[in-house]
């Protein structure tokens, strides 16, 4: 290209060759359904992450992960993609599989909410002016178990 | 490299993508499946480790670029579905280079980043004057020239397929 080129567009032609395009009537409601289920499908793709790393690791193939498991090497292939919904049994045969874990459920721990340590920790609120020493506590919440967000929070000892 | 169909994925945006013959899905399509499959991510950066240790900007384990690309993938793909117009997807498009920029009009080669700073994204499209973009593909770029790497010298030729294919077609004529 060696100067501005005026490209010339013949209107008519170019209106034929759009209206000769198909529609894709799928991936909007794909991106849509992706959207919806957004918190489900990113663990669900974090697992599989975990799952085929994993397997590379140990220099396994997806066939031998499918006569593990008993299943076909379709369906781990679609699993190891990280677009499906595992249900529990799955991800139990998955880590049995590969010998490892793949979720971890936060149980029997006692709920805290922000508001509980402050109350109960009134020296937190003036913590700037205070001498007390603090430590740190893990605060997690039991609703989200399956990836629990872990804060710390400056507690006094 | 044979085109087997052109699909329409948003009138009211001008978007269409070409639908190339071997590949399953269109190419918009193809690029948004590839980019959240787990397998084809940690194989692509297992397979571009050196690319990702020495990228001048960006300093992540493996681990971290599958998962920076798949939310950066799903982050671009509510900004296009969300997108409006043609003028909502000309501002997120830009040309391929400054070579492009300045020789040339219509039928212009363009590009589209993903949303995050850094991002190694690449949606790659032919844009018509009268109003519409044709998507061609996309990948993850890691270095600084297109031609420096066979995935995305593919890309590079893909869009200067569908350009010679557009003229030869007699869409569009160049000047004599």
């Amino acid at each position: 290209m060696k100067n501005k080129m005026t490209i010339k567009t013949n209107k008519k032609k170019l209106e034929a060759f759009l209206a000769t395009a198909k529609q894709d009537t799928t991936w909007k409601e794909e991106a849509k359904k992706q959207i919806e289920n957004e918190v489900t499908l990113d663990r669900s793709f974090k697992i599989a992450l975990k799952a085929y790393q994993r397997l590379k690791a140990m220099g396994k193939t997806q066939e031998w992960l499918a006569a593990e498991m008993e299943i076909s090497t379709q369906a781990v292939s679609k699993m190891l993609k990280g677009d499906k919904n595992f249900t529990l049994l799955t991800i139990e045969r998955l880590e049995r599989a590969l010998g490892i874990k793949l979720i971890e459920v936060v149980a029997h721990q006692r709920t805290t909410t922000h508001q509980e340590v402050f109350k109960k920790s009134p020296k937190v609120i003036n913590f700037s002016q205070s001498k007390t020493t603090f430590s740190t506590k893990k605060v997690v919440y039991e609703s989200d178990f399956f990836e629990a967000d872990i804060e710390t929070l400056p507690i006094a000892s | 490299m044979v085109v087997k169909d052109i699909f329409v994925i948003n009138e009211s945006q001008g978007l269409y993508a070409v639908h190339w013959q071997g590949e399953e899905k269109n190419a918009f399509a193809h690029f948004f499946t590839q980019m959240a499959d787990a397998i084809y991510l940690v194989d692509f950066f297992d397979d571009h480790e050196d690319d990702l240790t020495n990228h001048p900007q960006v300093q992540l384990s493996k681990t971290e670029a599958v998962l920076k690309v798949k939310n950066d993938a799903k982050a671009l793909q509510k900004a296009i579905l969300n997108a409006e117009s043609f003028e909502e997807l000309d501002y997120r498009f830009q040309p391929l280079s400054d070579n492009e920029r300045v020789n040339r009009i219509d039928l212009r080669r363009q590009k589209c980043y993903g949303i995050v700073i850094n991002s190694f994204l690449r949606l790659y499209a032919v844009r018509f004057d009268e109003g519409q973009y044709l998507i061609t593909g996309g990948t993850i770029k890691l270095t600084r020239a297109l031609q420096e790497r066979e995935h995305t010298q593919i890309e590079l030729n893909k869009l200067d397929h569908i350009v010679n294919y557009l003229i030869d077609e007699g869409i569009f004529e160049l000047p004599e």
